[in-house]
């Protein structure tokens, strides 16, 4: 029994670092730039097709996830700076945060439609990019989630740093923290916000095209990729980069032990649960709240 | 020529007006001092400067360039910084990268590690405390760490909205000193104060500010002397 519990504990690592990756663009949005983008979903969606049509094309894995990840980041830039920036005086006002929520959510639709239009409402699939299976003993695991393992915690560990020792990184977490006196310190809020969603949606991206040979690649599959963004996010506590990563892990842990146990639809019932129990105890996440 | 120059500048926050066609300048590298009740509209003129709040009417002119309404980022650039008396810091970053991000502009970024010497030389307690968070600090540490954040910038005006405040008066005393070294290293001084007495014995040149207008002008020195400010602004 405990062996079978240190299995699960490390697939949920493993799969836990696909909720990091799904997370942190969806909490650096909201930290940085205040908004809560309805649309991360559609950007996790955008990431498997555009990685599908690429593979499709002939592409091999490795260039069509870096060709994603430029591309949903080139996305992240130009929807800012067309449907979000133009709201961005107004931060700090309830109004402003409705705003945003029409808008990203107006915007998840508009691209459902786009996609369903282009590409039809038929589950696609891709062929794994590593194909066949690890076994330690009793323990198992596919290799394309190893390797989804080891991309996606070398993309933490990057944006970590990024975040931590670079100018911009600096200049995200302070106007993450306070927006007025970053203006006073010269941040200009334009390279800010541009860089931040660039790096959001190009995670989503990246988590999309991930796990699209694992499960299938359909219009709506954003949604339950958002769903668990943003549980993650709260229960890591907003703004909070380490909480969010913490709290990405620990999700994966709790479902795949969970798993031994109880089915799907009722593991989402627990991990409902227990977010809602986190937030009566600690109503910043677990974490804290990094955002005033 | 003065270095900044403030001309019939009106603010109004909705229909109230808060400041009526106020005039005044800084004379380069020296300290100019602004006093008044609170609610005169001291802190909106340094706000006003800064780009924190619109003027309706009248110009703002540096070293003869107007820059009124431009945004705080850009007046920073322009080389003004601004310690409000609100006090911002970064809650959640280190002492350290408090200070660093001061110095967000590529120009003085690539100054930083000799900025941030310069600091930590005037302010030695900032440098023990480098890698707590700017939260965990008391009063007078978190004043120092904002002077020496706005100075990070490198900028030729500093402009500190009521640094006294909350502060012990020995911790007073301190930023004050630390204000003399500062203007020796040539930058302009921009201080408004309600504690009329500190700010008028340090400074060259002092404006009185009453309900949004300026009644009174002078040097420091005179105007600490004068009855009428005696008896309005230096009886407790």
């Amino acid at each position: 029994m405990a062996l079978l519990i240190v299995e699960q504990i490390l697939n949920g690592i493993i799969t836990g670092s696909m909720y990091v990756i799904m997370a942190l663009g969806f909490s650096l949005i909201w930290g940085v730039l205040g908004v809560f983008n309805f649309a991360h979903g559609s950007m996790y969606m955008l990431g498997a097709y555009f990685g599908f049509t690429l593979i499709q094309l002939g592409l091999n894995p490795f260039v069509a996830i870096l060709c994603t990840m430029v591309f949903m980041f080139l996305l992240g830039i130009l929807i800012e700076r067309f449907f979000l920036r133009p709201f961005s005086a107004y931060r700090g006002s309830m109004g402003y945060v409705m705003n945003c929520v029409i808008v990203t959510l107006a915007l998840a639709i508009a691209i459902e439609i786009i996609i369903l239009l282009i590409y039809g409402g038929d589950f696609k699939t891709i062929r794994t990019f590593a194909p066949g299976v690890l076994r330690l003993g009793s323990f198992q695991t596919s290799n394309q989630m190893l390797f989804n393992f080891a991309v996606s915690v070398f993309s933490i560990i990057a944006i970590g740093l990024y975040i931590r020792y670079t100018r911009i990184g600096l200049a995200m977490r302070a106007m993450a923290q306070d927006p007025i006196a970053a203006s006073l310190v010269g941040i200009s809020p334009n390279m800010v916000f541009a860089v931040t969603a660039g790096i959001s949606f190009s995670l989503a991206g990246l988590a999309g095209i991930l796990l699209a040979p694992v499960y299938s690649i359909y219009p709506t599959v954003g949604w339950v990729a958002f769903l668990y963004a943003f549980i993650v996010v709260i229960l890591g506590g907003l703004g909070n980069v380490g909480g969010v990563i913490a709290a990405g892990f620990l999700v994966g842990i709790i479902k795949s032990i969970g798993s031994i146990w109880l089915s799907g639809q009722w593991m989402m019932v627990v991990i409902f649960a227990s977010v809602i129990l986190v937030l009566l105890v600690k109503p910043r996440g677990l974490f804290g709240s990094r955002v005033g | 020529m003065k270095i900044l120059e403030l001309n019939s500048i009106v603010v109004s926050y909705g229909k109230m007006q808060i400041l009526h066609t106020v005039s005044l300048g800084l004379d380069k590298g020296g300290i100019t001092g602004i006093i008044g009740h609170n609610g005169g509209g001291k802190s909106t003129i340094l706000q006003a400067i800064s780009g924190l709040v619109k003027v309706k009417a009248g110009v703002i002119m540096l070293k003869g360039k107007k820059i009124s309404n431009f945004p705080p980022e850009k007046i920073v650039e322009e080389g003004i910084s601004l310690v409000e008396a609100k006090r911002r810091l970064f809650p959640y970053l280190s002492v350290h990268d408090n200070l660093r991000i001061g110095a967000y502009f590529k120009r003085a970024w690539q100054e930083q590690k000799r900025n941030l010497k310069l600091i930590y030389d005037l302010f030695p307690r900032l440098l023990s405390l480098r890698n707590q968070e700017a939260r965990t600090l008391s009063g007078g540490e978190q004043q120092m760490l904002l002077i020496g954040r706005a100075l990070m910038s490198q900028p030729e005006i500093l402009m500190l909205d009521e640094p006294s405040s909350g502060l012990a008066p020995i911790l007073v005393s301190k930023v004050f000193d630390v204000l003399g070294d500062i203007r020796k290293r040539g930058i302009t001084i921009f201080v408004a104060e309600q504690s009329a007495a500190k700010i008028l014995r340090m400074a060259d040149n002092a404006y009185v500010l009453e309900n949004g207008e300026i009644v009174m002008e002078g040097n420091g020195q005179e105007l600490f002397n004068n009855p009428v400010v005696v008896e309005s602004y230096l009886r407790v």
